[in-house]
């Protein structure tokens, strides 16, 4: 006879999870007592929000779902941002909450909280489970259900009472998959998305000024090869979205970098100049697509997406194929030609030539200092010293673009940020969860001096691991894209900004045991950074005291179109824009 | 679909639309359908869950006023849903009673 929880214990271990990064308490003791006689490791967390980035960047980093584990009420829910997080960039992970008792529900139990109830819209889906029977069947069909089709979180509570319950245990040892097919597994396309890529592949045909746009979908169904393989034979520019950076080699002579609010000015100028983009597994979202009326306004508009509720969704679209991305590059590339693009790509590079990413030197802006350091000067030279695989995570804002513009991604699975939801707090126990799935890695992660405060305390989870992650504090000492606005849009009325009483963030460090240094200038930068890179003993923090009034260029202020795009800081003030952020 | 013949507080081009939903039983299901509706500031005029001869499927018949394009965008969602097996608009003429008037849609929702 075994209990619910040594049930769902098992099923993990037959699923193949080998990491579950989890907090305990009273609901969700019976499960963390099962896990004691199991041989999946239990990362033991600081805060709840810091299990489920883990997990995240754990899936992210492997492809792999990551699981969490945690308590009822307040430790469910501080796995929402996390949920949203991974659902809003299509991340497999599983959490699994502890819940009262199935008698008490309902009842303002203590620790209780409609944890079903609320992360009903943060999911790809959820369960309560009320019947110890119904825990193996649950855990197989939401772990596959989270990586199937367009990866996303999947929710299993489980009250105390039920985990606890003793019950046959005569599952069938072998993993019997319950979801419906979403997509064939054989790996082949249907007769109907093939021909949808072969009138993709006659459009693509008749293009003289083509644009491949490369998204995440194209980095989840590990369709590199594919890509690289269609973009030289059409000889066709790249761009790709933020989370699409890796899906093609951003070192690529052909690639153009980032594209959207804060991509490369020449991937910008490239949306309004081309006659035909093929988005492979980008959904067009409004970081790329401001205004949708005006976005690619001379281009045939071709999709290939997973998720058919995207077709059509943010553009119109001239045609589409719903597929996985890889077998639908595959497909394509069997009816590909060589495409005259000469005078395209010429074009291009002059443009690019004549706009080139730059490093804001805060001409234009009151008290801007150009002897100071730069963040883009210190991700440089961490790109330039790093190896070429390293994996980068970031939080979310100025630092996050800078990282997006000067640190180009040349493989898949090594660009770790929050995207849809921009979460800040993300970067560190992303690396963490990084760093657990792929130990011979170099994990890096480019983290704001708020976003870092947010979660600081999963330090002391990456030092007991003696994990060798480096965390690079880029430190403006404000919420620089939040000041960056009210500087353009808001007169430069600093309102709730500024993080002056920030910690020495070295010996916060040395609190935790953990190596650190600080830099605030380029005279012993490329010393730091390579000290850093090569310990392998922990943990260790760089402090990069930055100039805390450069702004992030190019910018297409929110709303507008890629005509709009500004280049450098304006001799005016912006009219105030219309999109939301 | 229907057009709308008093906008009130409705968007303007709004019109009223019957879906049908045959679904897999299961808990919160209703939450799940309801959530793709208020999530944008849209609301449920009418909602009816059936039982089927099937122990473990239901339909669920709603009508609901909204934009063309919130039209699309409610049925690709619902569509999205793991225990939503299918969903058709139900034309008008087939009704066996008239969808309500916009005015008492209204009446129902300002309540």
């Amino acid at each position: 006879m075994l209990s619910g929880a040594q049930i769902l214990v098992r099923e993990l271990e037959q699923l193949g999870v080998t990491h579950i990064f989890g907090y305990p308490g009273g609901a969700a003791i019976n499960i963390f007592d099962a896990l004691y006689d199991s041989s999946i490791e239990v990362v033991l967390v600081r805060h709840e929000q810091g299990a489920t980035h883990m997990a995240d960047g754990y899936a992210r980093a492997t492809g792999k779902v990551g699981v969490v584990l945690v308590t009822s009420g307040p430790g469910a829910l501080n796995t929402v941002t996390g949920l949203l997080t991974a659902k809003m960039d299509s991340v497999p992970i599983l959490v699994i909450s502890g819940q009262t008792n199935s008698t008490n529900l309902g009842k303002d139990a203590f620790q209780e909280a409609d944890v079903f109830g609320a992360t009903l819209p943060l999911v790809k889906h959820n369960y309560l489970v009320l019947d110890v029977d119904d825990i193996a069947p649950t855990v197989r069909f939401a772990y596959e259900l989270a990586s199937k089709g367009r990866p996303g979180p999947v929710l299993i509570d489980i009250p105390k009472d039920i985990s606890g319950k003793k019950t046959r245990g005569d599952y069938p040892a072998k993993l019997v998959p319950k979801v419906d097919a979403e997509e064939p597994k054989s790996g082949k396309l249907t007769v109907e998305q093939a021909r949808d890529c072969k009138n993709l592949a006659d459009l693509i045909k008749q293009s003289k000024r083509p644009l491949l746009l490369v998204g995440n979908g194209a980095v989840i169904a590990g369709a590199q090869k594919e890509v690289l393989e269609l973009a030289e034979k059409l000889r066709s520019p790249v761009t790709n979205t933020l989370l699409g950076k890796g899906g093609f080699p951003e070192s690529h002579p052909l690639a153009l970098g980032m594209l959207g609010m804060h991509g490369t000015a020449y991937a910008n100028y490239a949306t309004t100049r081309c006659d035909l983009i093929l988005s492979i597994g980008s959904r067009f979202d409004d970081r790329i697509n401001g205004c949708p009326a005006e976005f690619c306004p001379n281009a045939k508009i071709l999709h290939i997406d997973i998720d058919p509720t995207e077709i059509g969704r943010s553009v119109r679209t001239d045609a589409s194929v719903v597929a996985d991305a890889r077998l639908a590059v595959l497909e394509i590339l069997r009816h590909a030609d060589h495409l005259d693009t000469d005078e395209w790509l010429r074009e291009l590079k002059s443009y690019r030539n004549q706009n080139p990413l730059i490093i804001d030197h805060g001409e234009g802006v009151v008290g801007g200092d150009s002897h100071l350091l730069r963040a883009a000067q210190v991700l440089t030279s961490i790109y330039n010293s790093a190896p070429r695989n390293a994996v980068v995570t970031t939080d979310v804002g100025q630092h996050q673009m800078w990282a997006a513009q000067f640190m180009l991604t040349d493989g898949a699975r090594n660009w770790l940020s929050s995207g849809g939801a921009g979460t800040m707090g993300f970067g560190l126990p992303a690396a963490i969860g990084a760093q657990f799935g792929r130990p011979d890695a170099t994990v890096i992660a480019i983290v704001g001096d708020g976003g870092f405060q947010m979660v600081q305390a999963e330090l002391a989870t990456a030092a007991i691991h003696k994990l060798p992650i480096k965390i690079v504090i880029i430190d403006n000492q404000c919420l620089g894209m939040v000041r960056q606005w009210q500087e353009l849009f808001y007169q430069n009325r600093l309102s709730s900004v500024s993080l002056h009483g920030n910690p020495d963030f070295v010996k916060l460090a040395a609190a935790y045991d953990i190596k650190a240094f600080y830099v605030d200038s380029t005279s012993n930068l490329e010393e730091v950074v390579n000290e850093a890179l090569s310990y392998q003993d922990g943990p260790c923090l760089i402090h990069a005291q930055v100039q805390n009034e450069d702004n992030v260029w190019p910018m297409i202020p929110a709303g507008k179109s890629a005509n709009e795009m500004v280049l450098a800081h304006p001799k005016s003030q912006l009219p105030m824009p219309t999109g939301s952020t | 679909m229907a057009k709308a013949h008093n906008h009130g507080f409705l968007n303007c081009g709004s019109e009223r639309t019957r879906l049908e939903l045959k679904m897999r039983r299961s808990l919160g299901m209703i939450a799940r359908v309801a959530l793709v509706f208020s999530r944008r500031g849209l609301d449920i005029a009418q909602f009816k869950l059936e039982e089927t001869k099937s122990y473990n499927r239901a339909t669920v018949i709603l009508d609901f006023v909204g934009s063309p394009e919130q039209l699309r965008a409610v049925k690709a969602d619902l569509t999205k849903l793991i225990d939503v097996e299918s969903l058709r608009e139900v034309p008008e003429a087939s009704l066996n009673h008239p969808l309500p008037s916009l005015t008492q849609m209204q009446a129902a929702l300002t309540c």
